[in-house]
């Protein structure tokens, strides 16, 4: 209960400022910026050509999400394994 | 209720016109860096990495609890650059989350922490890039990272609140982040008649208001991580110099 007093606010908060911007622009595509760049850097000089294509191991986006969910996917249990592990540790020592 | 629906898309479209290429953010994506840039941001990192790897073996060697909080520092920041979050401009951006390790760690320690996760997201996500990697471990790694560190240490020392104190560190460490990004673009990419300081407004215009409102929740989440370390690991963060200092 302490923790909900404590935090609730900033919960609340960190949900309208994600949510703010869904309601704003219900139909933007919240471009993957990235691939935007080409049109800002060009608009500066109308020239330059990306001169190095990557090592791109992958291609296809549905695997690259795959990978971006893997990597939320290990923080998110490192940091859970933690909490949990720092829990049982205090209660081990109240009791 | 309508009306106010009305006013709010009003204002969204207007910022919207303020700011006409407003969907850039996060890391320089592969190639768009001329090389001889590539290289400079490359060996402006070198010496970072080499203090932070020494500063990893000094700190673990410290207390091997200290091992868990690393093993933390390395999780936040792996699962905050994940998500991609929406922001006010329409686009969207990520958050760092290196800020709180550099707290804990201090800057030279989390430089090497943010050269791993952008190692993986280059090669595995197609997000930043090979090339770029040095432009971009010097924004969130290094000039991100000094920027929290820097403040956290004022703030402690001039004894502000510690969560406003996390806060703030937090925030603005992730919000400088892409101050850097911008102007390292801005400096390779100059306007028109060579000034870098109209292509540096043109790119923080974007960089700077769509991370705005990640920051402050990077901040958020930041505090609410830190002050369960502070109550469960008092004596690690004392061993690492983070909480001599009263409440």
């Amino acid at each position: 209960m302490k923790t909900v007093r404590k935090y609730g606010w900033m919960v609340v908060l960190i949900v309208a400022l994600l949510s703010l911007p869904l309601v704003m622009f219900q139909h933007a595509e919240f471009a993957g910026t990235d691939d935007k760049a080409v049109s800002m850097v060009q608009g500066i000089d109308k020239s330059y050509k990306p001169w190095f294509e990557g090592v791109k191991l992958f291609d296809s986006p549905e695997i690259i999400s795959t990978f971006f969910a893997l990597q939320a996917a290990i923080g998110a249990s490192v940091l859970g394994y933690y909490i949990g592990y720092s829990r049982g540790k205090q209660q081990n020592k109240k009791a | 209720m309508n009306h106010s629906i009305r006013k709010i898309t009003l204002a969204g479209l207007l910022i919207m016109l303020l700011v006409p290429q407003s969907l850039y953010a996060m890391h320089i994506a592969e190639g768009f860096l001329p090389p001889q840039w590539c290289l400079l941001w490359y060996i402006v990192d070198i010496p970072f990495i080499i203090w932070g790897i020494r500063s990893i073996k000094e700190q673990v060697a410290l207390n091997s609890k200290i091992k868990i909080l690393l093993g933390v520092a390395g999780g936040f920041t792996f699962l905050l650059s994940a998500l991609k979050l929406p922001s006010v401009t329409g686009s969207c951006s990520h958050m760092t989350g290196t800020g709180l390790g550099a707290i804990l760690f201090g800057p030279a320690t989390m430089s090497v922490l943010g050269l791993v996760v952008l190692l993986f997201q280059a090669l595995l996500l197609a997000h930043g890039g090979i090339t770029t990697l040095g432009a971009n471990v010097c924004s969130m790694g290094i000039c991100g990272t000094f920027l929290s560190w820097g403040i956290y240490r004022l703030f402690t020392k001039l004894k502000v609140n510690r969560s406003v104190t996390v806060f703030l560190a937090t925030a603005l460490g992730s919000l400088f982040t892409y101050c850097v990004t911008a102007f390292q673009l801005a400096a390779a990419f100059p306007g028109t008649n060579g000034s870098i300081l109209v292509s540096f407004i043109k790119f923080i215009s974007v960089f700077g208001i769509t991370q705005l409102p990640l920051s402050v929740v990077e901040g958020f989440i930041s505090v609410m991580v830190f002050n369960f370390i502070q109550s469960h690991n008092a004596e690690e963060l004392t061993a690492l110099h983070v909480s001599n200092q009263p409440e």
